[in-house]
């Protein structure tokens, strides 16, 4: 089985339903610094309830969540968000009109000693984030709905990173995206885990999956049913343990 | 390090111009607009005709930058004619009680803002759209004022000098409403690119649930921008005073639409998330210039109505081939 350095976060036995669904079913999940897993399952299997609840959007009904080893009770995702936690959703969470200067520093905007926007600063810092990632942006003055879906998600993985990300939670990144930008995209996510940042990657994608990630973990009807190192498992014995829903925990 | 993903097309000189002016389109064709009329009617280039577009446009524009900052924000508020006549009642009402005059600005001016407050709390806590909020409001406040007027006459019988702040007449030319217009015109437009509430406003407009995300208290972002709205159609509905002094409760009708075709005309997008008060300014003085243009050269202020709405369409075709060209 897996041998893992002392994890970042630890959820033990959670449990959450819905009215008559029972969405995730007493799962463990470890992920630590630097580690890249793989969060698989099919549609309706539990891995958007489960990182919700690790994000802090609604509290599970039993179980633990412990985050560099406290056990926390998240009531809000900004309490997540304090300690660390941030999710790259699929619709980004940007504001398409607002320039990628703006976006980056929404809600914690740079002021001079007058009150009023540091632009300068906000752009500089911006442009020199998102090209530590590799990404170059012409113009950080244009609005983000205008630059490319790679380019946009590279600009929110930034933002979190300069604000201090622990653990990030990267829901499909690479869906819609082209070939290239999916590469980029992969690049970035290794490039998290040298910068020893925890990932979780869900993804529908098993080739993108076994590229990045460290450890692979599937879910189905709720329940574990794989938890894995990338030594241990291929593409058939991914796309065998989704489809059929039994694996080894 | 090298980038893998291909840098967007870079910008000419022209679309970095028009990237940061977006109201260069609109200001253009409303210059060609001027010069044509002035060419074609002696009446429209006198100088007391700029001193009537002015104070009109100034009217006006106190209530369509308050409209614009609410719709920039993802609301609209279509009951600003009706606040101005809420206004201009609690001001003579009070005053004809011998309420001090400037005592009786404040307030009117407070009651405006409060119902402008209320309308963001029914929309928002309620979760109604602000269009059928609003339109409520509208019917509302104007009725409320027919009914307890039984439809007659607001007459200010005050002291008239407490109404020079508004109504007197600055270098031969220009009401002080004017100045007042501006005013509220510089302070919302540095605000909304200046200031980080500003940005909160682009962005509850933009995209509310990322900004709730980040952290950006929207529904105070909001209601603040519902206040402010309300705040300053009453404030035009003192100027109102200041310049007519008796006035029928229909004062007010039509400002709304009005003033939602300045802020459009001027670029701003009924969608929410963009826009600017520069803009709305330069939609404000078109229309008012149209409206007055048209009395001069054609002698009727009928074709006012469909002339607006050509513009209005027009305005908009210009201010999307600009955004598409910019971004």
């Amino acid at each position: 089985m897996t041998t893992q350095p002392p994890p970042l976060l630890a959820v033990h036995d959670i449990h959450k339903r819905f009215a008559a669904v029972e969405a995730v079913r007493g799962v463990d999940l470890t992920v630590a610094s630097g580690q890249v897993v793989a969060l698989l399952g099919d549609n309706g299997a539990g891995k958007s309830t489960l990182v919700k609840i690790i994000a802090g959007v609604f509290p599970q009904d039993k179980g633990l969540l412990e985050f560099a080893g406290q056990r926390k009770k998240w009531r809000s995702p900004r309490d997540s968000r304090a300690a660390g936690i941030e999710v790259v959703y699929q619709d980004l969470g940007l504001v398409p009109w607002l320039s990628i200067a703006r976006n980056f520093f929404l809600g914690k905007e740079l002021t001079t000693r007058w009150g009023t926007l540091d632009l300068p600063r906000m752009r500089t810092i911006a442009q020199k984030c998102v090209a530590e990632l590799g990404i170059s942006l012409d113009d950080v003055d244009r609005p983000v709905g205008r630059f490319s879906g790679g380019q946009q998600k590279a600009v929110a993985i930034a933002r979190s990173l300069y604000f201090g990300v622990r653990l990030m939670i990267l829901d499909e990144p690479t869906a819609a995206l082209s070939v290239g930008e999916t590469r980029t995209v992969l690049r970035v996510v290794s490039d998290l885990r040298q910068r020893g940042i925890a990932v979780i990657l869900i993804t529908h994608n098993m080739h993108h999956a076994l590229e990045v990630a460290d450890r692979f973990v599937v879910v189905s009807e709720g329940k574990k049913v794989l938890d894995a190192n990338r030594d241990e498992v291929d593409h058939a014995i991914l796309e065998r343990t989704i489809v059929d829903g039994v694996g080894m925990v | 390090m090298t980038s893998e993903t291909p840098s967007s097309i870079p910008f000419s000189r022209l679309q970095r111009w028009l990237a940061r002016f977006p109201e260069s389109g609109v200001l253009l064709v409303f210059v060609l607009t001027a010069i044509l009329l002035a060419v074609e009617s002696p009446q429209f280039r006198g100088h007391e005709n700029a001193t009537a577009i002015m104070t009109r446009s100034a009217e006006i524009g106190i209530i369509a930058c308050g409209v614009s900052l609410l719709m920039i924000a993802g609301e609209f508020d279509i009951s600003v004619g009706s606040l101005v006549v809420l206004s201009i009642y609690v001001f003579t009402g009070l005053t004809n009680l011998n309420c001090s005059p400037p005592l009786a600005m404040g307030l009117a001016v407070l009651a405006g803002a409060a119902a402008g407050l209320f309308n963001g709390l029914i929309t928002l806590l309620l979760n109604i759209p602000s269009f059928i909020t609003t339109l409520g409001a509208m019917l509302f406040w104007r009725g409320i004022v027919i009914f307890v007027l039984s439809g007659s006459f607001m007459s200010y019988h005050g002291d008239d000098a407490w109404l020079a702040p508004f109504g007197s007449i600055l270098f031969s030319h220009f009401r002080a409403t004017v100045l007042w217009f501006l005013a509220v015109a510089i302070v919302l437009q540095f605000a909304l690119v200046r200031t980080p509430f500003g940005n909160w406003v682009l962005a509850a407009g933009g995209n509310a649930q990322a900004a709730r995300n980040v952290g950006v208290p929207v529904l105070k972002v909001k209601l603040a921008c519902f206040t402010i709205c309300g705040g300053l159609a009453a404030l035009a509905g003192i100027a109102y005073v200041a310049r007519y002094k008796t006035m029928q409760v229909s004062v007010g009708q039509g400002f709304e639409l009005e003033a939602i075709a300045a802020a459009v005309i001027g670029g701003t997008i009924l969608t929410g998330g963009k826009g600017s008060i520069l803009g709305t300014v330069i939609g404000v003085l078109f229309v008012s210039m149209v409206r007055n243009g048209l009395v001069h050269l054609l002698d009727s202020s009928y074709l006012h109505y469909p002339v607006t709405g050509v513009l209005l369409i027009i305005a908009v075709i210009i201010n999307r081939r600009i955004s598409a060209l910019t971004h």
